[in-house]
C-alpha cells in the first residue's frame, strides 16, 4: 500500500465503518427502548386501573378534606408530604392550621439532593 | 590500600554512572530527566497519575545504563555432538551444509523482569483486561436513554482518520528521520481516540516500536483534555447554542441495560471482528455489572485485576521508551500529531453536535459532542463545565456521558478497522 488513493480509501472506509456500526446500534437500541417503553406504559396503565377502585372505595374519615393527588400516590406518601410541610412550617414559626388540598409534581426540575449530587460531581473543575 | 582503590575504581568504571558518559549514555540522562518531569506531572499536577506514574517510572528504569530490565533472553545453540542426548534439536541449513544444533540451557541467559511482563502488551492481553474493568465501571444508561448520542461518538473519531492522512503527509515530505509507514501512521492516529488501552492495543499490534511515545502522548493529552477542548468548543459554538438546556433523560430499565452489552457485542464484533478483544471484554465487564448476579467478579475486575494490570501495563509501556527509541524526530512529530488528532476529534464531535442542534430545532446542546472523543469521564465533565460557564443551572453531565461512552465503542471500532487493514 503506497498510493494516496489507497490512503484516502483507508480513511474513508474507516470513518464510514465506524458510522455504520454506531448507526446500526442507534437503530437497534432505539427499537429495544421503544419496546420496553410500551411494555412499561402497558404495565403502568394496568396497575393504575387495578389501584383505582381501592382509592375510591376506601373510607374517608370525617375530618379529612377531599383532595386531589396525582395517580399512584398512596395515602402513606400523602401523609409523609403533609408531615414534611408541617415540620417546615413549624420550623419557620407558622403555627396556623393548614389543609392540603392538592398534590402535584412540580415539573421535571431537580430536587435539592439531586442538585447537590450534581454539584458535588462537577465541583472539582 | 592500592588494591582497595583499584577495586573501587573498577567498580565505578563498570557502574551505570560511568556509562552515562560513554557513547550515547548522555541520551539516557535526558530520558531520566523526561521521566522525572512526567513523575512530577503525575504526582504534583495529578495528570492521569494511575498510568502516568508507572509509565514514567518504567521509563526511568529502562534508561538506567546496564540495568537490563528490558533485556531479551539469550538462547545459546550449539552443534550436536555425539549425535544425541540433548533436547530440542534443530536442523540448520546454511546453504552449503546442513547440521543439527541443540539449545544449551545451561548457557541460557534469562531476560529482564520487564521483558517478561511486556509480553502482556506485545500479545495484546493487558488492554482488553483493562477494558474488562472499565466495562464494570461504565454506566451505559445515558447512551441507552438517548441512542442518538452514538452518532456523536462516531463523529469524534474523525480525528483518527484525518491524523492518519496527516502522518502520511508529513512522511511524504521525505524529511530524514521523519517518515512513517502506514502502520505507524495508523498507530499515531489512534491517539485521537483518546482511549489509552485502545491506543496501546493498536500500537502493540501495528507498530510496537512506537509504543513508548504514543502511550506518553495519549495519556498526556487525555490529562490535558480540560485545557485542550474548551477553546475549540467555544470557537465552534455560539452563546445561544451553549446555553441550550436539554430535556431530562428517560429512566432506563434494568433489562435494557442487560441486553445492551449483548447487542453491542453481536453488532460490533460481527461487523469488525478484529475489534472483538476490546469491545468483547468491555461488554463482558458491563454485563457482569448490569446482571447483578456476579458481584464478586465485578469487584475483582474493577479493583484487584484492573489495578494489577494497570501496574504491569504502565511500567512495561514506559519501559519501551528507551533513549534510542524515544529521542528522535519521530517522537516530536507524534506529540504534535497526537495534539492534532485530539483537536480534530473534538471539532468533529462539536460540529456534529451543531448539526444535531439544527435538526432537532435547538434541543441538543452541541457542547456534548466534544465528549465523543472518549477520555471517560473527563471529556463529559469538560462539556458540563463549559455549559455551566454560560448557564450555571445547566447540567449537561449526564447528556454528555452518552457520547462519552459511545466514543469508547467508536474508538474500539476504529481500532478494529485499522488493525484489520494493516494488521
Amino acid at each position: 500500500m503506497s498510493s494516496w488513493a489507497e490512503f484516502f480509501n483507508v480513511a474513508i472506509t474507516g470513518i464510514v465503518v465506524v458510522f455504520i456500526a454506531l448507526v446500526v446500534l442507534i437503530i437497534i437500541v432505539s427499537i429495544v427502548g421503544k419496546i420496553f417503553s410500551s411494555l412499561d406504559t402497558k404495565k403502568n396503565s394496568n396497575s393504575t386501573g387495578n389501584d383505582q377502585p381501592k382509592v375510591t372505595g376506601s373510607p374517608v374519615p370525617a375530618d379529612t378534606v377531599a383532595m386531589e393527588a396525582e395517580d399512584g400516590l398512596t395515602d402513606e406518601v400523602v401523609a409523609a408530604i403533609t408531615a414534611a410541610i408541617a415540620c417546615v412550617m413549624t420550623e419557620n414559626g407558622v403555627t396556623k392550621p393548614f389543609r392540603v388540598k392538592s398534590i402535584q409534581r412540580a415539573g421535571n426540575s431537580r430536587n435539592v439532593w439531586n442538585m447537590a449530587g450534581l454539584l458535588e460531581n462537577t465541583r472539582p473543575f | 590500600m592500592d588494591l582497595f582503590l583499584k577495586s573501587m575504581g573498577d567498580m565505578l568504571a563498570d557502574s551505570g554512572f560511568a556509562a552515562f558518559f560513554q557513547g550515547d549514555g548522555w541520551k539516557s540522562l535526558i530520558m531520566i530527566g523526561i521521566a522525572c518531569i512526567l513523575m512530577y506531572l503525575a504526582i504534583v499536577k495529578q495528570y492521569e497519575p494511575l498510568l502516568l506514574l508507572p509509565i514514567a517510572f518504567g521509563m526511568l528504569l529502562v534508561n538506567i545504563p546496564l540495568g537490563g530490565v528490558m533485556d531479551y533472553p539469550k538462547m545459546v545453540f550449539e552443534p550436536m555432538q555425539n549425535g544425541a542426548g540433548h533436547f530440542p534439536e534443530l536442523l540448520v541449513n546454511t546453504g552449503s551444509e546442513t547440521f543439527t544444533v541443540y539449545q544449551n540451557l545451561e548457557k541460557q541467559v534469562n531476560g529482564g523482569l520487564l521483558y517478561y511482563l511486556y509480553q502482556g502488551v506485545k500479545l495484546g492481553i493487558y488492554p482488553p483486561l483493562i477494558f474488562l474493568g472499565i466495562g464494570c465501571m461504565t454506566d451505559f444508561g445515558p447512551l441507552i436513554a438517548n441512542p442518538k448520542s452514538f452518532i456523536l461518538g462516531a463523529a469524534a473519531q474523525l480525528g483518527i482518520f484525518v491524523t492518519f492522512l496527516g502522518a502520511l503527509a508529513i512522511s511524504a515530505l521525505n524529511i530524514p528521520g521523519l517518515t512513517f509507514t502506514p502502520e505507524q501512521a495508523a498507530s499515531i492516529a489512534i491517539i485521537g481516540g483518546a482511549d489509552g488501552p485502545t491506543a496501546i492495543y493498536t500500537t502493540g499490534k501495528l507498530a510496537p516500536e512506537l509504543l513508548g511515545p504514543i502511550a506518553v502522548a495519549a495519556y498526556s493529552y487525555m490529562a490535558l483534555v480540560p485545557v485542550i477542548q474548551p477553546p475549540i468548543m467555544k470557537a465552534l459554538t455560539s452563546k445561544k447554542e451553549r446555553m441550550v438546556v436539554m430535556e431530562q433523560l428517560r429512566p432506563v430499565s434494568k433489562t435494557e441495560k442487560i441486553i445492551f452489552p449483548i447487542i453491542v457485542t453481536l453488532v460490533v464484533c460481527c461487523l469488525v471482528p478484529s475489534a472483538t478483544p476490546l469491545i468483547g471484554m468491555l461488554m463482558l465487564g458491563n454485563l457482569f455489572k448490569e446482571s447483578g448476579v456476579v458481584d464478586r467478579l465485578v469487584k475483582t475486575a474493577q479493583n484487584e485485576l484492573m489495578n494489577i494490570v494497570t501496574i504491569f501495563l504502565g511500567v512495561t509501556v514506559g519501559a519501551t521508551a528507551s533513549a534510542e527509541k524515544f529521542l528522535n524526530p519521530q517522537t516530536i512529530a507524534i506529540i504534535f500529531l497526537g495534539l492534532f488528532a485530539f483537536c480534530v476529534g473534538t471539532a468533529g464531535g462539536v460540529l456534529f453536535g451543531k448539526l444535531m442542534y439544527v435538526f432537532t430545532k435547538g434541543k441538543v446542546n452541541p457542547l456534548i459532542g466534544s465528549a465523543g472523543v472518549s477520555a471517560v469521564p473527563m471529556a463529559a465533565r469538560v462539556s458540563q463545565k463549559v455549559g455551566a460557564a454560560e448557564k450555571p443551572t445547566n447540567f449537561l453531565l449526564m447528556h454528555a456521558m452518552g457520547p462519552n461512552v459511545a466514543g469508547v465503542i467508536g474508538s474500539g471500532v476504529a481500532a478494529g478497522v485499522l488493525i484489520s487493514i494493516f494488521g
